[in-house]
């Protein structure tokens, strides 16, 4: 029987933010003997997303209805609606990062909330204020925009980096190391 | 009976009328937003105007809230937080074991109704996320919500998803497209209107918009059905005066040359 799919279907070569988010919270336990941790916690889509369905199924019944003409021309007007729409009613990925101190309770201080829909990217970032005002500084004007929103792995990696550079949040990691007896090495 | 004062001081140097306040309703809790007062200050103030020595919660990292107590922070420890929300394990000796969180909600100022209830379910999360690690969900929601007990954002299942009734309330839960919403009973509905015994909001706004309400509540207090039995309504007061000031003008509303534009809120809890 003849192969039909692609000769590169398979091969995703782009990293799923929740993957980046993980790999970076198990680093910062490997620093401070995990005596502070970062964690990712899922959130439920539905809940960020407060989306009026009736709406949502008004609004994508009417485009399919439009579109109906070839499968290519329906997948190219939904995923430009995608972007239109999506900022509130798509997004079906939700994580909070947090920064945790076992020893002192499981106390924990979530540091920013990200979510995506199917496409992976962009990534939206619900930041904690200061560090968002602190990082827009560095970062705000680069890209022109006044949401912090990853629209690549790249940006992704470079806004990470950002916010874990941010005073906050070495002053949230330094108090819980203290409290919890410990350093960073 | 645990004595609880909630107050959105709107950055004004109020620490006088909030000793005045302690000491007149014998507040063991404090909870503070919008607070600029330094808190050795007030520490300084509330142990002069007051014969018992109160405490700072001083191992917060969420620098939006203020907690003072009447007994040491080592019974009041923050477990879950972000810079808008602190949620406190409150365990007196002998007493029934509750999570207090106290929340300043962002404000329609820089956000809309939407954007407000968009943000609902991170602070359901966190509260969930507390009540799990707790193992108990006898949970008090105190703060400045900046949404009315009627808007989305507080009645909805994806939102705070308190209601007005007890009885309703009372049945826990409820499942909303396949998903488990956790209710909060609201009593701050009962504060709307004329027939109330005090002010008919927390905060009042005038404005030429063709849809004025005047009178709002922003400032409530969410009780879990797991507590029910432990909240008495008739416990829960507007304030407008420390004994000596009053917080209103002659016409009934906040009078921000005296105080804030916010009233303070008192309720108690039988733990």
């Amino acid at each position: 029987m003849a192969d039909l799919w692609p000769y590169d279907i398979g091969n995703a070569t782009q990293k799923a933010p929740l993957s980046i988010l993980q790999e970076q919270a198990s680093i910062l336990g490997a620093k401070t003997k995990n005596l502070v941790k970062a964690e990712v916690m899922v959130g439920h889509a539905a809940r960020l997303v407060m989306a009026d369905t009736d709406n949502i199924k008004g609004e994508l019944g009417a485009i399919i209805q439009a579109a109906a003409k070839t499968g290519e021309e329906l997948a190219s007007t939904l995923n430009d609606k995608a972007d239109e729409i999506s900022k509130d009613y798509l997004q079906l990925f939700v994580y909070d990062f947090f920064i945790a101190a076992p020893v002192l309770n499981n106390y924990r201080f979530r540091i920013f909330t990200v979510a995506y829909d199917f496409r992976l990217y962009p990534v939206k970032f619900y930041l904690d204020r200061e560090i968002q005002k602190e990082i827009q500084n560095q970062i705000g004007d680069v890209w022109g925009r006044q949401n912090i929103s990853a629209k690549s792995e790249e940006e992704l990696s470079s806004i990470l980096m950002h916010i874990f550079s941010s005073s906050k949040v070495r002053r949230i990691i330094n108090a819980l190391l203290v409290q919890s007896g410990g350093s960073i090495s | 009976m645990v004595t609880f004062l909630f107050w959105n001081l709107k950055k004004k140097p109020l620490e006088q009328f909030v000793a005045n306040l302690a000491k007149l309703h014998e507040v063991d809790v404090i909870m503070l937003i919008e607070s600029e007062l330094d808190p050795g200050v007030l520490l300084r103030v509330l142990n002069d105007s007051n014969g018992s020595q109160y405490h700072y919660s001083s191992k917060s990292l969420c620098s939006k809230v203020q907690i003072f107590t009447k007994f040491s922070d080592n019974f009041i420890e923050p477990i879950e937080e972000d810079d808008r929300l602190t949620i406190r394990q409150l365990e007196l000796p002998g007493l029934t074991k509750i999570l207090l969180a106290v929340t300043h909600f962002p404000s329609k100022f820089n956000w809309d109704s939407d954007d407000q209830a968009s943000y609902c379910p991170i602070l359901v999360r966190s509260i969930s996320g507390a009540e799990s690690k707790a193992g108990h969900n006898r949970t008090v929601l105190v703060g400045d919500l900046n949404m009315s007990p009627f808007e989305k954002g507080v009645i909805g299942a994806f939102g705070l998803h308190a209601v007005m009734s007890r009885r309703i309330a009372g049945k826990r839960k409820r499942i909303v497209q396949e998903m488990e919403s956790q209710f909060f009973y609201n009593p701050m509905w009962r504060l709307f209107g004329n027939a109330t015994r005090g002010p008919m909001g927390t905060y009042y706004r005038y404005s030429s918009k063709p849809n004025e309400y005047f009178w709002y509540i922003f400032d409530q207090v969410l009780v879990r059905p797991d507590l029910l039995d432990r909240f008495n309504d008739d416990d829960l007061e507007l304030l407008t005066s420390d004994g000596t000031t009053s917080f209103i003008s002659f016409d009934g509303i906040p009078d921000v040359n005296i105080a804030s534009d916010h009233l303070p809120i008192l309720f108690k809890l039988m733990l």
